[in-house]
């Protein structure tokens, strides 16, 4: 979901954190009266601590609905859209900040309310950071990566590609009937020492990286990749280039998913943190709710 | 007109099963396994902190988990109790969510039961408490959870200063009995501006009780109790107490030391006659100071305080007897028959006398003349012999109540009532006096408490000054003064109890104070006024409903199983 009504992804990414930061003033302002100016330190079993320790609770036990909420909007759709309740959840999240901080009383307290609070930190630290990489990295891959797919898509998209690359592979070096799909009359367009330097290349450097992605050879890197394809350029004829550029377009795209898979983790990765330990967390919240309310 | 079919449609059509679906396993087991398989990390991440929390509660090699339920652990007293919270706390159940406040949740914790056990009577009925009534709880001074030593009795002065240092704020008098006016200090915030000792404060406004009985204690510390100057008799000694007591052995080693010769005079020690009670009181009915008492209701006389907080009762048969026998007058002689010396009771009045000297001088008279014996009970010669023993009574009976005669060889022939007693109706016939009952308060601070015992470091004479001068036999006012306690003030008990200040001087470094000064260390509330009572004592008064065993295991309010 974007953030603030911006255009820039620059200046979306400025809108979250500004909005973080305003979330943390009512903590700094506390800790700062209290510290220096002999303000009284919020007691999280006094009547305050108490109160904000519960308006937590509802609010947090509103971000989990997040979650089912998902599942039941397929079905149930005077739930609404999905948009008002992202928004909620972001808006509460960063609401619900200071009100925990507070109820804390800058305190971690015993084990499991120092879990239960490291546990709420790590989901806000990465809820930001997620929302932050929502508004920057899709105006990224819209515009770095015009040939993007479907990430999880890429290696079955691959295969496609390296059949392509033998069959070029083929029509450019292979002579009449060797290939099973060969045209009578055909002629290879780059034979000899070339035909074979083609071949090699292909068989050695371009599948295996179409196959492997990046981190499999020289043409990983889009210099080196424009440095052999320039040279292969050179020792075929004129009326092969298409065919060879077609070869390098491949790799190029295979490039592009690279970056796009790169991308997508950073985009996506802050959901295995923020989604389970949340969980983790709203497990303690209760056990440190009800453990407060009778045993404290 | 129908839009062309796309290729895809084609495709899609290929699958005749629920197309929703089409990415779902057909069995749960296969959707159970694929589920865990593309959420490991997810999984992994979710249960990381949950495991790391359980070791943490399983694990209790710090002692941690011993207190997870628990400010900290009981007091001594209560250690019996560390894992039987409504011993002390009402039970909570599901219906305190509804009736107690979840924004207060210490006040449910809070609410307990302490006087299941200590039934002290509640705290200052007159008081307007600062925070309400709940200040009015016993947890709002005693605390436990504290850790085992902790004392539950000793507590912070802010307690009781929040009240004390302004005490006209918090004092309703309408709540208070009699005229309502304010009997104690407006304003102590420490022991440092603690007022004077009431009964001194008494004492100097001319308000103090009037001394009932006759004694120097300067005399009596002085060696061999030295007679007034013309007496007939010297100092007394060894020989001269072993007379007196017929060569009783035990009073003489109260005195004097195995080795001592028999002109060895007697020295007194305080502790000679104030002595602390160890609590020894016999079946038999002897007690630490060695007097038998058997047949006299000695719990009553002097009733066992084992703690030494505060001395015994100064006693005639135990303190006094033994140079001081109470015996009718020596040379009595009635129609010729010479009547023996005879040991008088004491805590008689002088009517009781009268009837004892008559009782006593007919049965010696009965006794050693037999034509007395067979004489008429009726008759002329009856009351001859009847006038006789009245005259002869009288006679010894003035003697006895009559002023002291310094000079008087009292000790070795026996004293008088009023050598140590005031009478009422001086001007009345002696047989229609009567003695004025000795008033000597064994607790003179009602308020506070004070054990000897703790104080046994220090020479009497640096609290009680006046008991070791030197005596001088011919001052008129040799005796005591009738209206001063030999108690310093306040100022003394500073020297100690004061927060410790080093001062450093010409012959180097001196330290005072550094004693405990608490308003707790001298003062005891809940029936704390009644030194020898304790504290709640009033709910160990059998009229009391009281807790049997079954009902404080169960919780339960007396008679309501």
């Amino acid at each position: 979901m974007l953030f603030g009504r911006q255009s820039t992804s620059s200046r979306r990414v400025a809108c979250v954190l500004i909005a973080s930061a305003l979330a943390c003033i009512p903590i700094l302002v506390w800790y700062v009266g209290s510290a220096l100016l002999g303000w009284a330190w919020p007691v999280a079993d006094g009547r305050f601590g108490v109160i904000t320790g519960l308006v937590g609770f509802v609010i947090i036990l509103s971000e989990i609905l997040f979650w089912p909420r998902k599942a039941l909007l397929r079905k149930f759709r005077w739930l609404g859209r999905a948009r008002p309740w992202m928004w909620c959840h972001i808006v509460l999240g960063l609401v619900c900040l200071p009100i925990i901080v507070l109820h804390s009383g800058f305190d971690w307290g015993g084990r499991l309310s120092a879990t239960t609070m490291v546990l709420f930190l790590i989901v806000i630290v990465s809820g930001v950071w997620g929302l932050a990489m929502q508004q920057w990295l899709p105006q990224k891959i819209l515009n770095d990566i015009p040939n993007e797919t479907v990430a999880s898509q890429v290696e079955f998209a691959v295969e496609k590609h390296i059949g392509d690359a033998k069959r070029i592979r083929d029509q450019m070096t292979t002579e009449l009937g060797s290939a099973p799909d060969a045209k009578l009359g055909f002629k290879p367009k780059v034979i000899g020492r070339s035909a074979e330097q083609l071949t090699t290349f292909v068989n050695n450097l371009l599948v295996p990286y179409l196959q492997h992605g990046r981190h499999s050879n020289k043409l990983g890197s889009r210099k080196e990749s424009e440095n052999l394809f320039a040279r292969l350029r050179t020792a075929i004829p004129n009326d092969a280039l298409d065919d060879l550029n077609k070869l390098e377009r491949l790799a190029d795209i295979r490039r592009q998913w690279d970056t796009h898979v790169t991308l997508n983790f950073w985009l996506r990765n802050w959901l295995v943190i923020h989604g389970p330990l949340s969980l983790s967390m709203f497990v303690c919240m209760c056990i440190h709710a009800v453990k407060a309310l009778k045993y404290w | 007109m129908q839009p062309p079919r796309s290729d895809s449609r084609d495709l899609v059509d290929r699958y005749p099963g629920d197309r929703r679906r089409y990415f779902a396993s057909q069995n749960w087991v296969e959707a159970l396994k694929k589920f865990f398989r593309r959420n490991l990390w997810a999984i992994a991440v979710f249960l990381a902190p949950l495991i790391w929390l359980g070791w943490g509660f399983a694990d209790n090699s710090t002692g941690e988990n011993d207190y997870k339920y628990t400010h900290g652990p009981l007091t001594n007293p209560h250690a019996a109790f560390d894992n039987n919270c409504e011993a002390c706390h009402r039970p909570y159940d599901s219906g305190s969510l509804f009736t107690s406040s979840p924004i207060k949740p210490h006040e449910r914790w809070l609410d307990m039961t302490c006087e299941k056990c200590h039934a002290g009577p509640a705290h200052h009925a007159t008081a307007k408490w600062p925070a309400g009534e709940s200040d009015a709880a016993c947890w709002t001074c005693h605390h436990d959870h504290k850790g085992r030593t902790n004392s539950l009795v000793r507590i912070d002065d802010n307690h009781c200063t929040k009240c004390h240092a302004n005490l006209p704020g918090s004092y309703d008098a309408s709540k208070a009995v009699g005229d309502g006016n304010l009997k104690y200090a407006a304003a102590i915030h420490s022991f440092a501006d603690h007022p004077n000792f009431r009964k001194l404060d008494e004492e100097a406004n001319g308000k103090g009780a009037k001394r009932t009985i006759q004694f120097s204690h300067n005399h009596h510390m002085t060696l061999g109790i030295p007679p007034a100057p013309g007496s007939e008799r010297g100092n007394l000694t060894k020989a001269a107490v072993a007379k007196l007591n017929g060569n009783d052995a035990g009073v003489e080693s109260r005195f004097f030391k195995a080795g001592d010769s028999a002109m060895t005079p007697v020295q007194l020690q305080c502790a000679s006659c104030h002595q602390l009670d160890a609590g020894r009181v016999g079946l038999k009915g002897e007690i630490a100071s060695g007097v038998n008492l058997t047949g006299e209701p000695k719990e009553a006389i002097q009733p066992p305080r084992a703690e030494g907080a505060y001395y015994l009762p100064i006693n005639f048969d135990a303190h006094c007897k033994a140079c001081h026998p109470l015996k009718s007058p020596e040379q009595t002689t009635i129609l010729k028959v010479e009547i023996d010396p005879f040991v008088l009771p004491h805590r008689k009045q002088p009517a009781e006398l009268i009837e004892y000297l008559d009782a006593e001088f007919g049965r010696q008279l009965l006794l050693k003349n037999a034509a007395i014996k067979d004489a008429p009970a009726i008759g002329k010669k009856a009351e001859t012999i009847q006038k006789e023993i009245e005259a002869a009574r009288n006679k010894a009976f003035e003697k006895l109540v009559s002023d002291v005669n310094p000079r008087a060889n009292n000790a070795l022939n026996g004293s008088t009532c009023a050598e140590c007693h005031a009478f009422n109706g001086v001007n009345e016939p002696p047989a229609k006096r009567t003695i004025v009952p000795v008033k000597i308060p064994t607790v003179w601070f009602e308020h506070a408490k004070f054990n000897h015992v703790s104080h046994r470091a220090v020479n009497c004479q640096e609290c009680h000054p006046g008991t070791q001068d030197k005596y001088d036999p011919t001052d008129a006012k040799r005796f005591d003064a009738d209206n001063k306690i030999k108690i310093l003030g306040v100022e003394s008990c500073r020297v100690c109890h004061a927060p410790q200040v080093t001062t450093s001087g010409p012959k180097g470094v001196s330290t005072t104070g550094g004693v405990r000064h608490g308003c707790t260390d001298c003062h005891k509330y809940h029936n704390g006024e009644h030194a020898f009572q304790g504290r709640g004592a009033i709910a160990r008064d059998p009229s009391e409903p009281r807790l049997s065993t079954i009902e404080f295991m169960l919780g339960t309010k007396p008679g309501k199983p």
